[in-house]
């Protein structure tokens, strides 16, 4: 009996005694999400300055700096300490353990170094339920923006955001139809977001015309849910098969020896790729990521021979097999230029200069996907992340800041993220 | 008085007087939850906006949890709660869409839902194999079925219906989600409390054999019992189509586990008998709620969310049994 009691004491205190260390260190809190301070990065430079008068959120005035060059940095003071009041921004994500995630969540944790802001993340979502709630959550943590990653409800995050008084950031996949809605329904609320456009029939357009160019004749293509209907990789598919089609009729010799449908984890997936390292092939192109077959390659000896192409990220888990050449074609949703000018769109929301179109409305935007073929151009971007600079750093932000930059409108915006290419990344 | 049976009387004692407090333990440990939460956010967990968002967040878990102390009191461990709710939403958002027709998409949920708790009455009644595997076959085949019904579309928007179906502001939800879930909360308190369904559910919780010779008609009682769950799922259903006016292939995938933990939380003995209470459904989903309310308010990151839920889940359930270990009638 005593020990049941003391059991339980002991797991109480331990709970309140977490708890409580969360709410003492919320700056520090969602594993250095928030680091700000002393530690903060050093001022660009001597001239730096702060956004003018008592209340940060008021633009610079007449004396502020020169605007920097479209796509240079701005030289400007980031300490953490602009906005005044600590801006709380909610994520809605799906996948924390994802690749892509973890490469937002780390140029995120890098921004809040450099901007008095926190991202407050939500656990692996899997339905519009938990999207909803999730964003009260964040309402209730008196968070002042939502970013959607994950947007299953669409436009019914945007209002109800809007209905929190929060802003919402999410292109909804590129859905104009959504984007519509939002605007409607959430009006001031809702600040757009980004779109790809063709980008999911691209992404497998260009993974094929990347391989024929690389000589390759037989291809497996890992064609994930499409044979369950899911529409992106529907897409991707036909993509990649038009690919194909195209690189035929410009004289290559190219063709799909063999489809593999679903997801790894299934009995059915790992048979099919069992026979496929029996086929004669050139290449496997996935449309989603390819790192499970690069035990089975190796295994079998065809790390010189065979080619493996995917829709994935510039990353640790890639890096050797790029470099080595198993891996030779990467389309990357670049995480800086995709899902970081979330960002300047709500420092800008709540500094009471939000960006919008013509009609005064959120707008979407395009950015393109980047298809990375050449270790040149995965380790530009590898390096550069590798050593803790971005393609896009917070000086860069901070330009497209009315705060920080009186000249910044949508235009110099659009035009900023709309101009990133593989190529420029130097 | 020997010093052995002195010892025993006091150690009975003790648990009888253990038992008496943990029967309301669930009710205490929510308390606490809401007390120590209050105090790390400052209050805001208690501010009028997140308790409209913590009503809006209960409501599901709370209507199937409370519907399902029918099935888990009568000894039936229901695995497919969750595809109820997906089957019933699926199907009548699709007829929402085809009709635009609130009344018609709230008709289809309580049929969808109804026939799924004949079938698994039935089953239940009338098929001598383990209940809980049924179920959680059935969960699967309802999960497959979905996808074959949606073919190419992942989702279903209500703004695609042919006549608009209306939608409600956050403050219209809340109306709309606290007046379901007292009526059904009522209705089932008075069913479980002051009629002879509760008293029959409890008695063939407690012993199927004896309930059986007492005269109670067991099948009768298994089919009552889903069909009166059949109402909380048909409810949570409507309710997740008309305030995410979106359905999925993965809506409500977490509702089974939810509402196992929810009535664990709230006190519920899972085997069923006579210390299943009414109550259980609705304070589990509560504390639930407000446990990860104020986690999240509080700022933790997602992975100390995570374990210092487990560890108050354990620390709750490890004193609600108390009140129930070891007294179970043999069966």
């Amino acid at each position: 009996m005593k020990k049941k009691v003391l059991a339980m004491f002991l797991a109480a205190a331990m709970v309140v005694s977490m708890a409580a260390c969360g709410s003492d260190d919320s700056g520090a809190n969602q594993g250095s999400d928030t680091q700000q301070g002393d530690d903060a990065q050093e001022p660009a430079g001597d001239d730096a300055q702060e956004p003018a008068g008592d209340d940060a959120q008021e633009p610079a005035g007449d004396d502020a700096q020169e605007p920097a060059e479209n796509g240079g940095a701005a030289n400007v003071t980031l300490d953490g300490s602009w906005p005044e009041e600590t801006v709380k921004i909610g994520f809605v994500g799906y996948d924390q353990a994802s690749e892509q995630q973890q490469a937002i969540t780390n140029y995120f944790d890098y921004l809040c170094e450099n901007f008095n802001m926190e991202i407050m993340y939500s656990e692996d979502l899997t339905d519009a339920q938990s999207e909803l709630d999730f964003i009260g959550s964040c309402a209730a943590a008196g968070c002042k923006a939502v970013i959607g990653y994950y947007n299953e409800a669409k436009e019914q995050s945007a209002i109800t955001c809007a209905d929190y008084e929060m802003y919402y950031w999410g292109g909804f996949g590129g859905d104009e139809d959504s984007v519509a809605a939002a605007v409607e329904g959430a009006g001031e609320y809702y600040l757009g977001g980004y779109t790809l456009g063709e980008a999911e029939y691209e992404a497998g357009r260009s993974m094929a015309k990347a391989l024929a160019e690389q000589g390759c004749e037989k291809v497996v293509l890992c064609s994930g849910g499409a044979a369950m209907g899911v529409p992106m990789f529907i897409s991707r598919k036909q993509g990649f098969e038009d690919g194909v089609k195209e690189a035929v009729e410009g004289g290559a010799t190219m063709e799909i020896v063999y489809e593999v449908e679903g997801w790894p984890g299934t009995d059915a997936f790992t048979a099919a790729q069992t026979s496929v390292m029996d086929m004669e092939i050139d290449a496997i192109a996935s449309t989603f990521d390819v790192a499970m077959w690069f035990q089975l390659v190796m295994e079998s000896g065809k790390a010189d021979t065979l080619k493996l192409a995917c829709i994935g990220e510039v990353s640790d888990t890639y890096h050797d097999f790029f470099n080595s050449g198993l891996v030779s074609v990467i389309v990357y949703d670049n995480e800086e230029t995709c899902f970081g000018n979330a960002i300047p769109l709500i420092l800008n929301a709540v500094s009471g200069t939000k960006l919008v179109d013509e009609n005064g409305n959120g707008f979407l935007f395009p950015v393109e996907r980047w298809t990375i073929t050449t270790p040149e151009q995965y380790n530009a971007v590898y390096d550069l992340h590798d050593a803790g600079n971005w393609v896009v750093t917070a000086e860069d932000i901070a330009n497209l800041i009315v705060a920080f930059n009186p000249d910044a409108t949508t235009d110099t915006f659009k035009e900023f993220y709309g101009a990133f290419t593989i190529d420029s990344v130097r | 008085m020997s010093e052995a049976k002195e010892k025993s009387n006091t150690k009975s004692g003790a648990r009888a007087s253990l038992g008496g407090i943990s029967k309301y333990a669930p009710l205490m440990g929510l308390v606490l939850v809401v007390i120590i939460f209050t105090a790390l956010t400052g209050g805001k967990l208690l501010s009028v906006t997140n308790l409209q968002n913590m009503a809006n967040q209960v409501m599901v878990t709370a209507l199937v949890a409370i519907g399902a102390v029918f099935v888990y009191g009568v000894g039936n461990f229901d695995m497919s709660l969750g595809g109820a709710v997906l089957f019933s939403a699926v199907l009548g958002a699709m007829a929402g869409v085809k009709t635009g027709s609130i009344v018609v998409t709230f008709l289809v949920c309580v049929a969808v839902s109804a026939a799924i708790a004949l079938i698994k009455g039935i089953f239940s009644a009338y098929i001598e194999v383990p209940f809980f595997i049924f179920t959680i076959v059935l969960g699967s085949v309802i999960s497959s079925v979905v996808l074959v019904i949606m073919g190419s579309e992942t989702t279903i928007y209500l703004k695609d219906a042919v006549r608009e179906i209306p939608s409600f502001n956050f403050t219209q939800m809340t109306v709309i989600n606290v007046v379901f879930l007292v009526i059904y909360f009522l209705v089932c308190l008075f069913l479980f409390n002051y009629t002879p369904v509760g008293s029959k559910t409890r008695m063939m919780g407690g012993n199927k054999v004896s309930a059986k010779q007492s005269g109670i008609n067991d099948k009768k009682m298994h089919i009552l019992t889903f069909v009166i769950s059949a109402i909380g799922v048909a409810l949570a259903a409507f309710i997740l189509i008309i305030r995410t006016r979106t359905i999925g292939s993965q809506t409500a995938g977490s509702v089974g586990t939810d509402v196992l933990i929810a009535l664990v939380v709230g006190g519920m003995p899972i085997s069923g008998g006579p210390k299943s209470k009414i109550s259980a459904g609705l304070v589990g989903a509560l504390t639930v709620v407000v446990l990860n309310s104020g986690l999240t308010m509080v700022g933790l990151s997602t992975a100390l969310i995570q374990a210092i839920r487990g560890i108050v889940f354990i620390v709750v359930v490890l004193v609600s049994s108390f009140s129930y270990r070891g007294k179970l009638l043999p069966r």
